[in-house]
């Protein structure tokens, strides 16, 4: 009876489940944006302090619930000789690409004196030679902060509703069907 | 992901169906050691043995027949469970809907709560039994060895 009814309750209340890759040359903050979206996120995450965080070796793998939606976060570490892991990574529904918009800065504690912040329109430059390849798909550029969390929860709500409603990447399998 | 060992697709009808098998075997092995029980001392069988709260009891004759029966019937159920569910994360799930339904049913049969210890106590007694028991048995099966073709690959 047990069995039935916690089957029946998973049935009628389990969210679709999605994956999503984060991406980003190392040091670019990859680590640091999951931990932030995931003390945003998440009630009762107490995060570690994002000064701590070190560079991935491997992967990380987080999973948020935001609407009706739960999204499995993979950042992948992005140091040269980890990215040849990359492209073993080929079922996501999704890419998050971490820029890092101050190359000179290289501790968290450096001042922000000068003006050698990337802007959106630099950004947009950057990737307009793989434009072919993103073809049709969603894309969005956003500015924000993983240390802040400034930005985070604007990317993450478009991503959501981008995320479902692309029937070409549907969710994962669900447990109970 | 697919090539799981066992399927965790939820299957309402196999549970359901289940769950009346495991009712019918109760009912019909506590009928069939209730007679056995009877005709060794020549007592008339009756439905109170199954049902009524006051029989069970250790005070009276019929009282610690009926117990005896009950007792035996759980060891013949866990052997259900072992047959039928063959899994022993169910079997405690199983043997408490098997026990509500029958606390259900003496409750319609005697119209009223049952305040008698001694019904409370086989009945508990006689949950732990087959859910041990048909668990022990479950869990033997699951843990056994899965042969693999060991056999040389390569003919040198």
């Amino acid at each position: 009876m047990y069995t039935l009814l916690s089957g029946l309750w998973k049935y009628m209340f389990q969210k679709d489940e999605y994956c999503i890759l984060i991406l980003g040359l190392d040091n670019a903050g990859k680590t640091t944006f999951l931990e932030q979206t995931k003390t945003k996120f998440n009630r009762n995450y107490k995060g570690m302090n994002l000064s701590k965080i070190t560079t991935t070796v491997g992967l990380n793998i987080g999973t948020i619930d935001v609407g009706s939606a739960r999204l499995m976060f993979w950042d992948l570490g992005g140091q040269e000789e980890l990215q040849s892991l990359w492209d073993k990574m080929l079922e996501a529904s999704s890419l998050v690409s971490v820029a890092e918009c101050y190359p000179q800065q290289r501790s968290f504690h450096s001042s922000l004196e000068g003006n050698t912040c990337l802007s959106v329109g630099d950004i947009k430059t950057a990737f307009s030679d793989c434009a072919s390849k993103i073809g049709k798909r969603d894309c969005l550029v956003q500015p924000c902060s993983a240390l802040t969390g400034q930005g985070v929860n604007d990317g993450i709500e478009w991503m959501v509703k981008c995320v479902i409603r692309n029937i070409h990447r549907p969710p994962r399998q669900k447990d109970i069907t | 992901m697919a090539g799981h060992f066992r399927s965790y697709v939820w299957d309402p009808i196999l549970i359901i169906s289940q769950i009346i098998l495991m009712q019918c075997i109760y009912y019909s092995f506590l009928g069939i050691w209730l007679a056995v029980v009877d005709s060794l001392v020549q007592n008339s069988r009756s439905l109170d043995q199954v049902f009524s709260y006051e029989v069970l009891g250790f005070s009276t004759a019929q009282g610690r027949l009926s117990m005896m029966a009950f007792i035996l019937n759980s060891l013949t159920c866990a052997l259900g469970l072992w047959y039928f569910i063959r899994r022993g994360k169910q079997c405690l799930d199983f043997t408490v809907t098997i026990h509500i339904f029958h606390f259900m049913g003496c409750w319609i049969y005697n119209l009223h709560f049952p305040t008698a210890l001694s019904w409370w106590l086989v009945n508990i007694v006689c949950i732990a039994l087959m859910a041990v028991i048909g668990e022990y048995l479950c869990m033997r099966t699951e843990l056994r060895a899965i042969p693999v073709n060991t056999g040389p690959k390569s003919n040198l």
